[in-house]
């Protein structure tokens, strides 16, 4: 049985070990945790109860052992999307990813017009290019819209439709969120999520390939 | 890998998470000097919202003082949450703000731009609530923190308490529920960006418009939901006006996402310090899910106002608050008290 030693850590992490752990040992259906701290007792029972298996707890030095049985294969499955919330976060996933068949590819949007020259043939530049992504084979992995780009997925903007076609078919859409502050436009957001300058500098850190327009 | 820092990860609790708990916080005022004055309105004794001192007749100064360690990753929206939070106490109190005081820690290391990305946050919300920053007070510390004391004024005789419910009032809340357990998921990254900018949305929201649509209504009193939970300020509620508050869960709008996080464990400490708080004088059914009871016990980091309004202007007060605010629920009534659990969930 796979055995979690979480001592020192707090609220959402033992949790979501666990629940990592679960899911790897599927065959087995059980994972001992170890915690300091009762908070992590209870949020593993309840974890336990929502995949339908059971909770044991013993007391160790200086802490908890909870031990969580009984779990089938299709109940330790976590939900879509939190697969990739889990490995994103980077929390305790020792198994080697594999490689990416394709270099994915983020874009940024940083004005309402492509290139420099006659800004009304710009607007048609744009809203021409981001229907094509949308209509591509492959749409881009990310669009970060930002500076004056970031009216383009707010209310009142041509491209919403192209860009929530985008966005249905798997491509992350986000807009700065301190650019749609300076608007004024934070209500106005018709499309996609709202991103800041930390999460930026990972997406041009990160793996990808990143291209602004 | 991680390349930069997120602000929340230099937070060991995260926003009214970090509040002391209620029943310790009053074993801590046991055996103070018993100093009276005629003019102070609301003080400790009270756990109200915040301090009301009477200057004259017809006006009184609100003050309060409220700080957190980070909340959001991005510095401007922490900024923001601190400033709403802080001058919500003024709100549910039933004043105006006026002026307000930074209230700020930060890493001696920690970029500048960000430092200032707290500072104008919070200045943004100051001035949208028509109130001023006067001032503030910084020192160097490992864990950021910053919120703001605001004073705001108010004519004592439209004061509105948090002990002063009457039975038969019907209960009212402005804001959905979960903002801990959404923000402890977000910690975890378990929860996408969309949910993000929803709590994060609810979190900046300032309870001007609720405070200010409920002016012309017979509200007998009131309060702001946060870190002692809904059932937490409910029992003050319920024990300072010596009544039984009774909640329909059903009526409550959690945020999406909440109850399913709650059921897998994904839950700030402080719901079990709530728990442990109010559970003896708070009865739950046993037919309201675990998950809901939960959430009920979570902490709201700039959560919204709770009125107890006069049962004949619930209707109206709920019409004028319907778009006005992220969500008008009516949530309960207030019964007389015949022993027993102070508050009753079914």
């Amino acid at each position: 049985m796979i055995e979690l030693n979480c001592f020192g850590e707090t609220c959402p992490k033992p949790v979501i070990r666990a629940m990592k752990a679960l899911q790897e040992s599927a065959a087995e259906g059980a994972v001992r945790v170890l915690v300091d701290n009762t908070v992590a007792v209870e949020n593993l029972k309840r974890l336990a109860a929502s995949k339908q298996g059971t909770a044991e707890v013993e007391e160790i030095e200086g802490g908890w052992a909870v031990t969580i049985a009984g779990v089938t294969a299709a109940a330790a499955e976590n939900p879509a999307g939190e697969e990739a919330a889990l490995a994103e976060a980077g929390i305790a996933c020792p198994v080697p990813e594999a490689a990416p068949a394709k270099q994915q590819v983020t874009v940024f949007v940083g004005s309402k017009a492509l290139g420099q020259g006659a800004p009304e043939l710009g607007n048609i530049l744009i809203k021409g290019l981001v229907y094509a992504m949308s209509q591509a084979d492959e749409v881009p992995h990310r669009i970060v819209f930002f500076n004056d780009g970031a009216a383009l997925t707010c209310e009142g903007s041509e491209l919403v439709d192209d860009v929530r076609e985008l966005e249905r078919r798997g491509c992350e859409v986000l807009t700065c969120g301190t650019c749609l502050d300076f608007h004024g436009l934070r209500d106005k957001l018709a499309v996609g999520g709202v991103t800041n300058l930390y999460a930026i500098s990972e997406f041009v850190l990160g793996p990808d390939k990143v291209v602004t327009l | 890998m991680e390349t930069t820092v997120k602000l929340t990860k230099l937070a060991d609790c995260a926003g009214c998470g970090a509040k002391v708990g209620a029943g310790e916080l009053a074993q801590l005022f046991e055996g103070f000097p018993d100093v009276h004055d005629p003019n102070l309105l609301v003080g400790f004794d009270h756990a109200d919202d915040a301090a009301v001192y009477k200057l004259r007749d017809d006006l009184a100064i609100v003050q309060t003082l409220d700080f957190f360690p980070p909340i959001a990753d991005d510095p401007f929206t922490f900024g923001q949450i601190a400033a709403a939070n802080a001058l919500s106490d003024i709100y549910a109190m039933g004043g105006r703000p006026i002026t307000a005081l930074n209230i700020m820690a930060v890493p001696e290391d920690m970029p500048k731009d960000a430092v200032r990305e707290i500072l104008r946050g919070g200045a943004t919300k100051v001035a949208e609530a028509g109130a001023i920053v006067a001032g503030g007070h910084s020192i160097y510390d490992a864990e950021p923190k910053y919120g703001l004391s605001v004073t705001g004024v108010i004519d004592p005789a439209k004061l509105l308490r948090n002990d002063t419910a009457q039975v038969g009032d019907v209960l009212i809340y402005t804001k959905p529920v979960g903002i801990g357990i959404m923000t402890t998921a977000l910690k975890g990254g378990l929860a996408g960006e969309e949910d993000r900018a929803r709590v994060e949305g609810l979190m900046c929201t300032l309870n001007r418009a609720a405070a200010e649509a409920a002016r012309p209504f017979a509200v007998h009193a009131c309060t702001d939901i946060t870190g002692f939970a809904v059932l937490g300020h409910m029992l003050e509620l319920a024990q300072g006006s010596d009544t039984c508050i009774e909640l329909d869960s059903a009526a409550f709008e959690f945020l999406p996402g909440a109850l399913d996080f709650a059921a897998m464990g994904i839950l700030p400490a402080g719901v079990y310090r709530n728990r442990r708080y109010a559970e003896a004088e708070v009865e739950i059914a046993p037919e309201v899910s675990l998950s809901v009871a939960d959430a009920l016990f979570d902490p709201q980091t700039s959560g919204g106002l709770l009125f107890a309004v006069d049962a004949s202007d619930a209707d109206a007060l709920m019409a004028a608050l319907d778009g006005a605010v992220p969500a008008a629920q009516r949530i309960g009534v207030v019964r007389s008290y015949e022993g027993g659990a102070r508050v009753r969930v079914r």
